[in-house]
């Protein structure tokens, strides 16, 4: 009986599949035709995905039961000896076959004709809705949804044109009301699990399941409701819809609540402060207990992505995303994760910070903070950039704005500058700042924070800042005047703003980038760092800061090196044994080796078969821990015992 | 337990229009049972529940002793169903039409379809939309008759037939069906349509059955009884069967039913001038059964 019946409505809308055929030749006649247009046929297959499958939806949805009214039919159909829920059955299994074929004929002209699935795969929404967004499927959910509505709302009229726009507008108004809530219950943070879109899911899901539920509320509608009686029939379909609207967005609730986040991640490198480790992941901030191998987390409970953290003074100033709409806060807490508080939220709690706030520093002796926070106004071709500083104690009182920053230090606010705090100079009470002010230019800056007043130390074409001193009173960078000329490597001294040569590098294959890494001293008095001549090509180098000149440099390329190396497997380097060795990571050659003062190779310590081929190396007191960029781990290696152990 | 079908207490109300008030009745198998009623008095949607097609408030619907419920649908084997407007699909051909239906039911006859497609002059080739509304008529016989019901169901089907169809084809079938052993409930608002048709009659009022007797019982026991008076009438004795009263100048005229021999003395004991008795029409007894107010009617609807 059920085949009877599906048989019969195919037979019923052979003249909507012949006419969605016929469009379909249509655009497929349209895209050939204008294959010189490049706007044409970007339009048209988008257009017609756009356009066809809701309307399709809507014609199919819409006369699955009103044709039955027209002609008078629903009293034969019903005394038929089949149960109303076959017929129902029948119906929707029909329509949306043919709904299928439709959607499975369009896939087949994507796949053999070529452009159309390139086109549509490739297409994007504007610059704002990008990455992440897939439209072709939400075309396919969307046109259920439409389907849904309009076969719901079938039941009740025997006017095909209403139902078609009824169900228009009320599928309409209730995808834009479900996007809505979902990006405002999903929210648009870092914290759930899908990506740039976390919302998308939900609203992928609670188009999935409103549209089972005006199913579910035509089935029982059908199965249950006078239909002699119009407005009996509304007021049940009103109240089934309601019913299982309900229940659906309740599921969609609690399943917004309850899915899991992203897995935790690393989200940078790991910072060491008097022997102890601290790194931060996406759930939160991390201690390693430098010769004790135990991991506390230091971030409350729950949900944390840490964006960014600095210690100085026996404190941590960390930022990051908490709850499910991912609210930027920035919080102070002890070193040892006591005594934790907010310091600002971008809330409507705390009105005084707007715009992005990732880049701060924390006073010598941890009582103040400085934030840095940028406004970015305005549309897409004119955006304004306003770069403000303020500060704050640590205790959560006296926030305020800092004097505002010089334009050659903050840029003209019309075209995209950046600024970024390094450091608070002890000696200078002073920030030490990196600014690109504009394109082509780069400089450190000082800026007072109780004055006001602001001093240019440097500027050139492309500057490189590396690691502040312990003390703050110096940084190294690397300095390329000219595009690809040579790579000059200074010491600067904040104070007295004497600024010293380290070393040149002449190569072609070398880059800013490759320079650096940069590890000072436990006091402060040397510099090790590798340079980077060429891929595979490097050599390590003691910089004194007293002789003002390099007393070690030495070539530690491996015997045979590739061009092809990937940047990944560079090696790092840290100082050791109370600075009286150092510690070389070298991922191509899978070990770690320990070098003398005089940058001879001392030992070689294969690392275990489990660590993952990009690795760095970060000296923590008596140990080493080893960040494994691969898998995603923290191993450490006791260096008094060479024992290795995964401990993140 | 002869009952081909049961209804006891079926209620039904359209908003807060009340359209059928508890309404039982009983039907056995071979006979041809009459519901009159006029238009909107609810035959259609009497029968419309039966089938399953509309919900019920209240009531209890038996199917040979076994209750139906509006989500049964087994049972409509045994049922068919003749209703008042065409309504089968259009697009079909006659011939689609019938395998179609011959899907729904175990018992269908393709060769008793195959026949009475003959006898009724119907082309199975044509489509539905193009036949006349008593070629449609005949379709629906064709249909109902292949799937051999042991219960049939005509709702008003006649209107717009010519009147050959009407008397001989209906009349025909229907006696040949009854032979058979189905029980036929003809619901109609024409009342010549039934007479000499019809076992038994259902007079649907009000929302109830005002009547419910034997055709041959109504037919004898239905007088019209014509009181002239000379001088002032007197008053009338109280009879609970009159159930109409009509003054005609100085006459008086008064359906009675059921009609007792006794009624004659009470009648004549009031020294009329004139007195006419003479038995009534089918027409006349369900005239004057639909003409009265609902309230008056309740006592007499069982005798």
């Amino acid at each position: 009986m059920f085949r009877t019946l599906l048989i019969k409505e195919w037979r019923e809308r052979l003249l909507i599949v012949i006419f969605g055929l016929g469009l379909m030749v249509v655009l497929l006649a349209a895209f050939l035709i204008f294959a010189d247009s490049q706007d044409l046929r970007e339009v048209i297959p988008v257009g017609f995905l756009i356009i066809f499958f809701p309307f399709i939806a809507l014609i199919l949805g819409s006369g699955a039961f009103e044709a039955e009214f027209r002609g008078g039919s629903w009293a034969f159909l019903l005394s038929r000896p089949v149960r109303k829920g076959t017929i129902w059955l029948a119906k929707l299994a029909a329509l949306l076959s043919i709904m299928a074929g439709f959607w499975l004929l369009f896939l087949g002209l994507m796949a053999v004709v070529p452009g159309i699935g390139g086109i549509v795969s490739g297409f994007k929404l504007p610059a704002m809705l990008q990455s992440g967004f897939e439209f072709f499927p939400l075309i396919v959910l969307s046109s259920f949804f439409y389907f849904s509505v309009a076969f719901a709302l079938s039941i009740l009229s025997e006017r095909q044109i209403s139902l078609v726009f009824g169900s228009f507008f009320i599928g309409s108004a209730i995808q834009a009301l479900l996007a809505y809530i979902s990006f405002q219950a999903a929210g648009r943070g870092y914290l759930t699990a899908g990506g740039l879109f976390p919302w998308l899911d939900a609203y992928r899901l609670a188009l999935v399941l409103s549209s089972l539920a005006f199913l579910a509320a035509s089935m029982f509608t059908f199965r249950y409701a006078d239909f002699s009686q119009p407005k009996r029939k509304i007021l049940a379909l009103l109240k089934h819809t309601a019913i299982f609207l309900a229940l659906a967005w309740l599921l969609i609730a609690a399943w917004t609540a309850l899915r899991p986040g992203l897995p935790e991640e690393f989200n940078s490198g790991i910072e060491v402060v008097a022997g102890k480790a601290f790194f931060s992941t996406t759930r939160g901030l991390y201690l390693c207990g430098g010769a004790g191998d135990k991991i506390s987390k230091l971030t409350a409970r729950g949900r944390f992505d840490v964006g960014n953290f600095v210690l100085r003074g026996g404190k941590v100033l960390y930022s990051g995303y908490t709850g499910r709409n991912a609210e930027f806060a920035i919080h102070v807490m002890n070193i040892d994760g006591s005594d934790k508080r907010l310091l600002i939220g971008s809330g409507p709690n705390d009105p005084a910070i707007l715009g992005w706030a990732f880049d701060f520093a924390l006073s010598p002796r941890g009582e103040t903070a400085v934030i840095h926070s940028e406004d970015i106004e305005g549309s897409l071709r004119r955006r304004t950039y306003k770069k403000t500083l303020w500060s704050i104690q640590t205790d959560g009182t006296g926030l305020k704005r800092l004097p505002p920053l010089d334009p050659a230090l903050a840029g003209n606010g019309k075209e995209y500058s950046s600024l970024r705090i390094l450091a608070w100079s002890a000696s200078s009470d002073s920030l030490l700042i990196m600014s690109r002010p504009r394109e082509g230019s780069s400089s450190l800056w000082t800026y007072a924070p109780a004055t006001g007043t602001q001093a240019c130390l440097f500027e050139g074409l492309r500057v490189v800042p590396g690691p502040v001193s312990p003390a703050g009173d110096a940084v190294i960078f690397a300095h390329q005047p000219e595009v690809k000329g040579p790579i000059e490597v200074f010491l600067l001294d904040i104070v007295s703003r004497e600024k010293n040569p380290v070393m040149t590098v002449d190569s072609p294959g070398a880059s800013i980038w490759s320079i650096m890494n940069a590890v000072w001293s436990q006091k402060g008095d040397r510099v090790a760092f590798l340079a980077q001549e060429s891929r595979g090509v490097f050599s390590a180098a003691i910089y004194s800061r007293s002789d003002r000149r390099l007393i070690e440099e030495k070539n530690l390329s491996a015997e045979k090196p590739s061009p092809q190396e990937p940047s990944s497997l560079n090696p790092s380097i840290d100082w050791i044994d109370e600075d009286t060795r150092l510690i070389l990571g070298v991922p191509k050659e899978r070990c770690l080796k320990v070098l003398g003062l005089d940058l001879a190779v001392e030992k070689k310590i294969p690392v275990p078969p489990r660590l993952g081929k990009e690795y760095g190396v970060r000296a923590a007191g008596d140990a080493v821990l080893i960040q494994d960029f691969t898998n995603v781990t923290v191993w450490r290696l006791d260096l008094k015992t060479d024992n290795w152990k995964k401990i993140w | 337990m002869n009952e081909q079908l049961k209804i006891e207490g079926l209620s039904k109300s359209f908003g807060r229009r009340p359209v059928l008030r508890s309404v039982s009745l009983k039907l056995e198998p071979g006979k041809v049972y009459g519901l009159l009623g006029r238009n909107g008095e609810g035959k259609t949607t009497l029968i419309r529940i039966i089938m399953g097609v509309i919900p019920r408030d209240r009531g209890v619907v038996s199917l040979k002793g076994l209750p139906v419920t509006f989500a049964d649908a087994a049972y409509k084997k045994e049922i068919g169903y003749i209703p008042e407007d065409a309504f089968f699909y259009g697009w079909m051909t006659v011939g689609a039409l019938l395998d179609f239906n011959a899907r729904f039911f175990p018992k269908w006859d393709a060769v008793r379809a195959a026949d009475d497609m003959k006898r009724f002059e119907l082309d199975p080739k044509a489509k539905v939309r193009t036949l006349s509304r008593g070629q449609q008529l005949k379709l629906a016989f064709v249909v109902a008759l292949a799937a051999r019901p042991e219960l049939l169901l005509l709702d008003d089907p006649t209107s717009g037939l010519d009147v050959p169809t009407r008397r001989d084809f209906l009349r025909e079938v229907i006696r040949e069906l009854a032979a058979g052993g189905t029980a036929i409930l003809f619901a109609t608002h024409l009342v010549h349509e039934l007479e000499r048709i019809v076992d038994h009659l259902f007079i649907l009022h009000g929302g109830r059955i005002v009547l419910d007797e034997t055709y041959e019982k109504v037919k004898g026991l239905a007088r019209r009884v014509v009181l002239g008076f000379d001088g002032e009438a007197p008053d009338l004795p109280d009879l609970a069967n009159v159930i109409g009263r009509r003054a005609i100048g100085r006459d008086l005229e008064l359906i009675i039913y059921p009609w007792h021999e006794e009624d004659e003395k009470t009648l004549r004991a009031l020294n009329p001038a004139r007195l006419d008795i003479e038995s009534l029409s089918l027409e006349d007894v369900f005239v004057s059964f639909v003409d009265r107010p609902v309230k008056a009617q309740e006592e007499v609807a069982h005798v």
